[in-house]
Order: structure tokens, then C-alpha cells, then sequence
């Protein structure tokens, strides 16, 4: 982990993509981190996971390892409220690597997974609150209106299929 | 990765050998075809079939798959949900006439407790692992989304709907769309695979 933000800061962003992290590897947080950043705004939080994430591609829960590491060390997160200039912390240490668009995406992206994996998480502790199937009730919501009724709904494609149809009013 | 770099492909989203990729995001059409009422023939009820195997699928990897839809998605089910509703109460057959007589009677709205059938399709998806993409996900860079609609309108000649949908799995590098609207074809060429029924990719 700690190569990881030692390489972001150092080098270009092609090389990142050489990084094969596994579990054991994600649970200190970086040195790098701890000696040259005193705080983080939200902005560069999440502009230093959507990084890792890239890296990682999909085997890192940022909720399971990262959010955890950070929140055990001394840092402030600081909201982007409060003034702090939120400069972004990859365009700063590598600004030929990745251009501000790319960077806004994969930020947005990893904020985007964090919610996601949230809810997983509790939806699995809640997994026993509800025995109703999703997409029963979905495949049932408009079951109690005639075929007839929402004839001009649907068309017929020359396949033979019929198709719902879209963008009417 | 960037786009534009090859072809996309169509990828039968029931074939038990593909597996669902890590990101996808699903186009109004699947649950479209989900909610409203199957033909009873069973060759054209083929794509409502499909798509509810797809979503049954998609519940069952929701570990591993990621699976996101626009909030454009959730407004064009909003009001297909409304207007079907309506027209039980109504009996008018043209969609026309039933979205005129909503604008002047908005009470049935609540009359006909749409409300709660739009709240059950709400949960519905969130049960089945969907996530609703937000209006403030997409953070900071606000000129370039409508920038991108257009140019999908413009290169893929797609609907403006459509447009937006394959915009939001753009600024998301979502490469994967599952969709059984035909008009998606269009978009391989933007680099998107896209997963769909068996009978869309073997028909002309």
C-alpha cells in the first residue's frame, strides 16, 4: 500500500498499473501518508481511492480496508466546507500523468463503489428482515392491468418479439 | 483504459459461460420489460422472460457484479408506471389522451395510490442489488456531461434518453450496458459490449 502512494507521488501514472496488491498489503496505512500529509480534504480522499481503486481494480473493498486504516490513524478529514484548498492531490504530484477529467471520473466512480459496498454490507446483516422476492414484486407491479388496456404500449418487431415501447407519452 | 479503443461486442446476458463483468449498468428497457404485463404467446413473450432471468441473475451475483442504473432510467419507469395506472382508471386507450388527462386532474395521482406502487418498484431495485446513480455523483465536471449526450446524439445517433444513458456509463467507465432496445446496437462502435436477450442477437 505504502509503494503504492510513494509511486503516485514520484512517478508517472503509467507505471501505477504495475501494482498487484493483495489483502496482506492493504492493512497499514501508507508511510508515505503518515509523514508527508497532515490532513485530507474529502476531495483528496477520494481522488487518493479512486487511484487504489484503478490499481486494484475490483479485489479492494475500500470500506473493508481502507476506510479502516485511514480512520485509525490521526488525520482529519476535513470537509470541503471548510475552506481548506482542496487542490487535488494526484494532479499535484503528477500532472502529466492523468488529465483533471480523468481524474474527476475515477473520483467520482470510487465514491460511487464505496456507496455500493455500503449497502451491501447492510443488506447482508439484514439479510433475514424480509423473505419477499425483488423481482417477483417487480415482474407483479403492473400485473393487475389488462393486456388490453396497455395495448399501445407495445409494438411488434418483424422478429416476431413483442417490444415495450419507449419515450411516449 | 479509454474509450473509442475497439468494437464493442453483444453478449447473450443468460449464457451461463459469460459472466457478468465487475461493472454494468441497465438500460430502461430490461425493467420495462420486466414490470409490464407478458404477452402470453411464448415467442413474443421473449424478452420479458429474458429480462426477468437477467434481474434474477443479477440478484443472485450481486457480490460480484455491480450492477447501476441512471436516475433517467427511474424517471422513464416513473411514467410509464403513472401512465399505465392511469389508464385503468381513465379507459382511454391513446397515451395522449391519458397524459392530458393527468395534467388536468393531478389528484390521481394520489387517488390511485401511484405513490405507492413507485415506492414498491423503488425498493424492489434496491433489494435486487441495483444502485441508482445520483445527480451529485457526478462531481466537479458539470460542462462535460451535456457536452457528452451530444456528442452520443451526434456519433451514435441515439435518442436523447438513450444518450444520456450511455453518457452516465461513460463518465462511470462502465463498459458493459444490458439493454434489450435495439437502438443500442448503435453504440459497439463506442467500445460498449452490450448484454442482451439470445433472441435480439439472433434476429436481423
Amino acid at each position: 500500500m505504502s509503494m503504492i502512494f510513494e509511486e503516485i507521488s514520484n512517478s508517472s501514472a503509467n507505471s501505477l498499473s504495475l501494482y498487484n496488491l493483495d489483502d496482506d498489503n492493504l492493512t497499514n496505512l501508507p508511510s508515505f501518508v503518515q509523514n508527508k500529509v497532515e490532513y485530507f480534504t474529502e476531495k483528496k480522499l477520494s481522488l487518493i481511492f479512486s487511484h487504489v481503486v484503478l490499481i486494484c481494480q475490483s479485489n479492494v473493498s475500500l470500506n473493508q480496508y481502507i476506510l479502516p486504516s485511514l480512520e485509525s490513524h490521526p488525520y482529519s478529514i476535513l470537509p470541503t466546507s471548510s475552506g481548506i484548498n482542496a487542490t487535488p492531490f494526484i494532479l499535484g504530484v503528477n500532472p502529466n500523468g492523468v488529465s483533471e477529467k480523468q481524474v474527476a471520473k475515477k473520483a467520482s466512480k470510487a465514491k460511487l463503489i464505496a456507496r455500493i459496498e455500503a449497502k451491501r454490507a447492510r443488506q447482508l446483516n439484514n439479510q433475514d428482515q424480509s423473505n419477499d422476492d425483488p423481482v417477483e414484486t417487480l415482474s407483479n407491479l403492473l400485473s393487475h392491468i389488462s393486456p388490453e388496456v396497455l395495448e399501445n404500449d407495445y409494438e411488434r418487431g418483424e422478429d416476431g418479439l413483442v417490444y415495450v415501447k419507449r419515450y411516449q407519452d | 483504459m479509454d474509450w473509442f479503443m475497439s468494437n464493442g461486442i453483444r453478449i447473450n446476458f443468460l449464457d451461463p459461460s459469460k459472466p457478468l463483468p465487475n461493472d454494468i449498468l441497465i438500460d430502461s428497457s430490461v425493467l420495462l420489460h420486466l414490470f409490464f404485463p407478458a404477452p402470453k404467446d411464448s415467442i413474443e413473450n421473449t424478452l420479458f422472460r429474458h429480462s426477468k432471468d437477467f434481474l434474477n441473475r443479477v440478484k443472485a451475483n450481486k457480490a460480484n457484479c455491480r450492477a447501476v442504473i441512471p436516475i433517467k432510467v427511474i424517471d422513464e419507469c416513473f411514467h410509464k408506471i403513472m401512465m399505465s395506472e392511469v389508464k385503468t382508471h381513465t379507459g382511454l386507450k391513446e397515451n395522449e389522451d391519458n397524459f392530458r388527462e393527468l395534467k388536468r386532474r393531478p389528484e390521481l395521482l394520489n387517488q390511485l395510490n401511484i405513490p405507492d406502487t413507485l415506492h414498491t418498484f423503488l425498493k424492489s431495485i434496491d433489494t435486487i442489488g441495483v444502485e441508482i446513480i445520483q445527480p451529485y455523483d457526478y462531481v466537479e465536471r458539470e460542462e462535460y456531461f451535456e457536452d457528452q449526450i451530444l456528442a452520443n446524439i451526434k456519433n451514435s445517433e441515439l435518442l436523447a434518453g438513450d444518450a444520456h444513458i450511455l453518457a452516465a456509463a461513460q463518465w462511470f467507465d462502465i463498459f458493459d450496458i444490458a439493454s434489450v432496445d435495439k437502438d443500442f446496437k448503435r453504440i459497439l462502435t463506442t467500445g460498449v459490449n452490450i448484454y442482451t436477450s439470445s433472441a435480439i442477437i439472433n434476429s436481423r
